[in-house]
């Protein structure tokens, strides 16, 4: 049985905007060292999720945890073990990429001797060495991707969540990537994304959850969720025919 | 039937249409409103040309000096729409989204030039419209028909210096690539409007008559049909002037849009592609060593980012100059003795020092490119907004300081008492920026307006009592207390209310 705290912990979560709601009551627990999936539709209420995830916006009701520190309560605490790399990252067009990670670095307090060797390896490994000396503003949109990864990784974080990790990247540059994440869940790293590429879901994650209407309407491994489908009436069923039966999207 | 109708999809006129419908949608949701009040605006200023024009009527012809202003001031018009085209230039040919489009549809590409350029043209010319157009109106009903050659001589110089915009844009975004040139637009913009708002404050340091006595001596080196009198009086309707400089503007024009427009379609492809060719070997990316410590991240970062926006430190310079020149100017123009003038250098410089902080920090606390990032740190973002405004106050303080000893001479307590008041004013603006901030992405600090309401006008205010207190406590010390009382209220109020944003955001 697994003590440690989990990765990520999320209870009775709710966020509305002018009314709507965005998010309603969403639970989810993630333990350490999974690569977790989190599926949906349009609006349903991931990036709200994740955005409030990462303290970037203030649920109305809810507590979130990240491996037993309050979101609300221990922000630094959580926010130090924490990389969240949203959908589309700005970047400083104005910066180097070297100076990019340096900066980066200094917010989360790497000592510079190991943020220096580590900003190399992790440009080296994205293809962007020898990019480095060039201003961000001259880069393309995959290799803005890929430096925001960079980013994201440089404090070694236990927990990485990423929305839509692998827009504008090209094949190789996709592939890099998703081995970089998977190296990281078998180091006892926990890998949160959001994708609507649901053959990377079905290829990478351990475990799924499907958000529609701002909460969690199923959860498992996926062989759970093809049961949970084959139950409804679709025995064999592929993780595109359990989303799109349990988002009420199948012929619409 | 309506009128749109008669425009045939895919033509010059319809895609001249499109322009406008874009430009109108672009004003922004108040657009209306704004329309009606630039006319209102434009109604008041006939009645401003009827009073100048009394004037003139009243005592005859235009003064001797006159001549040399108005050929001054169209020159650096000329140079301010030559900027602005460069800059509308860069932004219509090679920046907008949707030239992909219609260069990939079936359109001629001189039609899309054409519409390009004459948007260019109308961009650069509307704001000279504007204010001349009452002149020339006004100058009608009383009898001065020759001012109607304004609406002839403004959209000839719009077009050519449109051309020109045109050709010096595709030349630079080869040699620069497209955001950069669009850079060096907006910074030669600035520097003009500079230039001539220095040359208006000086202008008025000149009596009249050395005005006339160097009006007559550019006329005898240059000779009365010389190229510098000609937009002038083009503009003042003399009928040679006035066909040569249509004919120049417009055929300017013309032959760009006919004979250039394949070199503007390479240049655009170019643009596209540029990035790729001009990538430049990476610096010794390998050498470069890593230093900790979050001030200093965070101090190089802000530097480093405005170092290399030049726009952003034009624009800052400029912002100086204008609240600087006329402090300096209306000190000079008190008489006053070498004494009590050094005595006004050290208020000067606080103030200017408070009023460069202001700018400063406004671009480094407000401008964040990547809110998300600095959010999602374990840092606080108040520590992180004052290590940003410490970015601000570090260099000012080392430009303002050997300026204060400077002022202060020999006397060691002059000095303390300056640099508190230097401290206190720039602390002051910083602290209006750090607490009433109004997050924006740097690019876009030059388009939208800093204001930060309340805050800060009484930052403002504050800053203002510190330079008084300056100057109370060399040439008024019984008024020192007063100014230092309603400097230390104005950061407590400061204070006060930023507390309270605070809690509401």
């Amino acid at each position: 049985m697994d003590l440690r705290p989990p990765a990520l912990e999320i209870s009775g979560l709710t966020k509305s905007f002018g009314g709507r709601l965005a998010v309603d009551h969403l639970d989810l627990t993630i333990p350490q060292g999974e690569f977790h999936a989190l599926l949906g539709p349009n609006g349903a209420g991931k990036t709200t999720t994740l955005r409030m995830v990462a303290g970037l916006l203030k649920p109305d009701i809810g507590t979130v945890r990240i491996l037993g520190h309050d979101v609300m309560q221990q922000p630094a605490r959580a926010k130090q073990v924490l990389a969240f790399l949203p959908d589309e990252p700005l970047l400083y067009g104005k910066l180097r990429a070297l100076e990019y990670l340096e900066f980066v670095a200094g917010l989360w307090g790497v000592p510079a001797d190991v943020a220096g060797k580590k900003a190399e390896g992790l440009l080296r490994l994205l293809d962007l060495w020898g990019h480095a000396g060039e201003l961000v503003e001259e880069y393309s949109r995959g290799m803005k991707q890929k430096l925001a990864l960079a980013g994201a990784l440089i404090h070694d974080p236990s927990v990485l969540i990423l929305d839509e990790p692998l827009t504008g990247l090209d094949a190789a540059a996709a592939r890099l990537v998703k081995d970089l994440l998977l190296e990281r869940v078998a180091h006892g790293g926990t890998v949160i994304l959001t994708t609507h590429i649901l053959e990377i879901a079905e290829r990478l994650a351990q475990r799924i959850s499907i958000v529609h209407h701002g909460h969690v309407v199923a959860q498992g491994h996926l062989e759970e969720l093809r049961a949970t489908a084959s139950t409804q009436g679709q025995a064999g069923a592929t993780l595109e025919d359990v989303f799109l039966q349990l988002t009420g999207s199948a012929g619409e | 039937m309506k009128l749109v109708a008669a425009v045939r999809p895919g033509s010059t006129r319809w895609l001249i249409r499109h322009e406008i419908r874009l430009a109108w949608r672009g004003a922004g949701s108040q657009r209306t409103w704004v329309l009606a009040f630039f006319i209102a605006m434009w109604l008041v200023l006939h009645v401003g040309a009827y009073v100048v024009f009394r004037q003139w009527v009243g005592t005859g012809d235009l003064p001797a000096w006159a001549a040399l202003m108005a050929a001054a001031a169209t020159w650096a018009i000329l140079g301010l729409m030559l900027a602005g085209a460069i800059s509308g230039s860069v932004q219509a040919l090679f920046e907008r989204g949707d030239l992909d489009l219609l260069l990939s549809s079936p359109l001629p590409t001189q039609a899309v030039f054409m519409a390009r350029g004459l948007g260019v043209a109308a961009d650069v010319g509307r704001t000279l419209l504007f204010l001349l157009s009452p002149v020339a109106n006004v100058g009608v009903l009383i009898g001065h028909w020759r001012l109607l050659a304004i609406y002839l001589v403004l959209p000839a110089m719009a077009l050519g210096i449109a051309a020109l915009g045109m050709w010096l844009s595709l030349a630079m975004v080869r040699l620069l690539g497209a955001r950069r040139t669009r850079s060096l637009g907006q910074v030669l913009g600035t520097l003009v409007g500079a230039a001539s708002f220095l040359a208006i404050q000086l202008r008025a340091q000149f009596s009249a008559d050395t005005l006339a006595a160097i009006g007559a001596v550019a006329e005898h080196l240059t000779g009365p049909y010389s190229l510098l009198w000609l937009p002038s009086r083009a503009l003042a309707g003399e009928p040679l002037p006035l066909l040569v400089l249509f004919a120049v503007g417009a055929g300017a024009f013309w032959l760009v849009v006919r004979i250039a427009h394949h070199r503007f379609l390479a240049g655009t492809q170019e643009s596209v592609t540029g990035s790729a060719t001009r990538a430049r070997v990476a610096p010794a990316a390998s050498t470069q060593r890593f230093r900790g410590g979050l001030l200093r991240t965070v101090l190089m970062k802000e530097w480093r980012l405005i170092l290399r926006d030049p726009k952003l430190i034009a624009q800052t310079l400029t912002q100086l100059l204008y609240v600087c020149v006329p402090v300096l100017v209306a000190a000079a123009g008190r008489n006053a003795t070498p004494t009590a003038l050094t005595s006004l250098i050290g208020p000067a410089v606080v103030y200017c020092a408070a009023s460069l902080v202001s700018r400063l920090a406004g671009i480094t606390v407000s401008g964040e490119e990547a809110p998300d990032l600095l959010q999602t740190s374990p840092v606080s973002f108040s520590r992180l907004r004052w290590l940003k405004a410490a970015a601000a106050l570090l260099p000012v303080w080392l430009i303002a300081a050997p300026a204060l000893a400077f002022a202060s001479g020999t006397h060691v307590l002059g000095l303390l008492a300056l640099l508190l008041c230097l401290v206190g004013a720039t602390v002051t603006e910083a602290a209006g920026q750090v607490w009433y901030a109004r997050p924006a992405k740097r690019s876009d600090l030059s388009r939208t307006s800093q204001g930060r309401g309340v805050g800060g006008v009484i930052a403002g205010i504050t800053a203002f009592a510190w330079a008084v207190l300056a100057f109370c406590m060399v040439e008024a010390p019984s008024y020192a207390l007063g100014a230092l009382t309603v400097a230390m209220l104005g950061m407590a109020v400061l204070r006060l209310l930023g507390r309270k944003r605070q809690a509401e955001g």
